[in-house]
């Protein structure tokens, strides 16, 4: 028979298990300092955002435009609408709707560029290649020049090299690297890295000069929303997936004062499935929930059978949440096809 | 307490508790920083708080509690320690070979429970918690805690001490009233 005592001499000895305290802050400066990037560039979000380039997705369907130098992915994306007539270009040809993508994806020196996430001021794309490094594109829209120098992570002793003969600064410091450049007069984007070895300057120099844009393409969700508390309005999407293939759409919304993460809503492929903690003791909509409450809010999973509806806040009330939920009219969750622009999913629209 | 002062002296044993909690190395490197990245956006409200570590350490908790698969994809690891960097290192213990056996099978048997179940323990017999207080951790009532409490210990098949066991009896005592 155990003791207590074996159980106070096990915990004890998983103390050996900390992290090193040095890398761990490291990584909350690095964490903060995106989401203070983001969020002043109008995202915010850096959880949705991380989620949008972090993780492996196959984008379905997004066919390259004639031209392109960058080779179209094999699967598609929802988000999808480039059309085939559109031409690739080094320079987006004119204004972007506030959810709609300009980045085209593609392949380029190894890599694969994947439109990822986007909001009114910067689109996000991740780059992967058959190494661990990883890598993020940030294209802000134009005007937003400041935001993206004060996004610049690796400022430290920057080198000056070229993008298709364009002035751009490279940088690298234990192990981040990134090179910037205004890919059109007032718009920068960024290419960053965190590998190690650190990826090499060539690399990023090739990434940078295969970006391709394309005519606005947008940003689709398979619902619609009949209802959003008063002021709601999404601020940032992000294309995320929770396993190769598995579309995972998710939504910030902010209020009319601008508070952003006030809610979100990602929709998960599959039924919710068991999750330890959660409790399965309500129903929203009409369908099996399951909630949390976390620190910063409630959490909620509404089961819908083929797909889930995941909704978090930071505030709202159960019956708040459910309102949402109940007002949502889904489209095929299997056809993208009939996905909604996020534009126009929205209440009143 | 400025975030920073903060970070500087409680970090060290937040990193040791995230561990204890999890297990993993990893996991718990994602939870805090993913925690104290949150916890530097509220700051002046948390740092307003009679014990703003309590508030991070629940927080630490609650992180850990929601934690499903998929999720901490969306965080950005810095680099990771190798296993030969320091797992447990049971083999370095001067531990009998069949002390250090029962060791991993009850870490094996622990990894199994439900989570909150876990915590529960962790709160109980590494922070050294009361009922009460980690019924406040966990926004529950104490006789939860100490069901949670008592099936964890049961399915570990841990005897309880007998000061536990005379505690256990006043509670019986004190419901049957």
């Amino acid at each position: 028979m155990r003791t207590e005592e074996d159980l106070r001499s096990l915990f004890a000895a998983r103390e050996d298990l900390a992290p090193d305290q040095h890398q761990v802050l490291e990584g909350a400066r690095q964490a903060v300092a995106r989401r203070r990037r983001r969020r002043s560039a109008g995202a915010a979000a850096a959880a949705a955002a991380v989620v949008a380039v972090a993780l492996p997705v196959t984008v379905r369907g997004l066919s390259a435009a004639p031209g392109a130098d960058a080779t179209p992915p094999e699967a598609s994306v929802p988000v999808a609408g480039a059309t085939s007539s559109t031409p690739a270009a080094r320079v987006p040809s004119g204004p972007r709707p506030p959810f709609a993508f300009t980045i085209l994806p593609g392949s380029a020196a190894g890599y694969e560029i994947r439109p990822m996430a986007v909001n009114p001021d910067l689109q996000i794309a991740a780059i992967r290649g058959r190494g661990k490094a990883r890598i993020e594109l940030l294209v802000y829209r134009p005007g937003a020049e400041s935001r993206a120098m004060n996004g610049w992570d690796v400022t430290e002793d920057p080198v000056r090299v070229a993008v298709d003969r364009t002035p751009a600064l490279y940088s690298a410091r234990d192990g981040a690297s990134a090179i910037r450049w205004e890919y059109a007069p007032g718009g920068w984007a960024v290419i960053s890295a965190t590998s190690s070895p650190v990826v090499p300057k060539e690399t990023l120099i090739a990434l940078a000069e295969a970006v391709r844009f394309s005519a606005p393409y947008p940003a689709k969700v398979p619902y619609r929303l009949s209802y959003l508390p008063a002021g709601f309005k999404p601020f940032h999407f992000t294309w995320g997936a929770e396993g190769a293939g598995a579309p995972r759409p998710v939504v910030q919304f902010e209020d009319g004062a601008g508070h952003q993460g006030v809610m979100d809503i990602a929709i998960h492929d599959g039924a919710a499935g068991s999750r330890p903690e959660w409790r399965a003791d309500r129903t929203m909509a009409g369908r099996p929930a399951d909630c949390t409450d976390l620190v910063d809010g409630r959490r909620c999973a509404v089961d819908f059978g083929s797909f889930t509806v995941d909704v978090g806040t930071g505030g709202l009330t159960d019956a708040v949440l459910e309102r949402v939920v109940a007002g949502m009219r889904f489209a095929d969750w299997d056809d993208p096809a009939t996905w909604y622009d996020l534009d126009t999913a929205m209440p009143g629209r | 307490m400025t975030f920073e002062e903060y970070t500087a002296s409680r970090s060290p044993a937040l990193l040791r508790y995230a561990a204890v909690l999890t297990g993993d190395r990893d996991l718990a490197q994602d939870i805090v920083q993913e925690v104290l990245a949150r916890a530097h956006q509220r700051w002046h409200r948390i740092a307003r708080l009679d014990v703003p570590d309590s508030y991070v350490r629940r927080m630490v908790t609650n992180e850990f509690l929601s934690w499903r698969r998929g999720r901490w994809s969306r965080l950005v690891p810095v680099g990771r320690v190798t296993e030969e960097q320091c797992p447990v290192r049971m083999a370095e213990r001067p531990d009998a070979p069949t002390t250090h056996a029962e060791r991993d099978a009850l870490l094996t048997e622990l990894a199994r429970l439900p989570r909150r179940q876990q915590a529960v323990l962790v709160l109980r017999y590494y922070e050294g918690l009361s009922d009460g207080e980690i019924a406040d951790v966990l926004g529950c009532r104490p006789g939860t805690v100490r069901g949670y409490a008592a099936r964890a210990l049961a399915r570990l098949r841990v005897e309880l001490d007998p000061v536990d066991l005379h505690r256990k009896d006043a509670t019986l005592v004190a419901k049957d009233l």
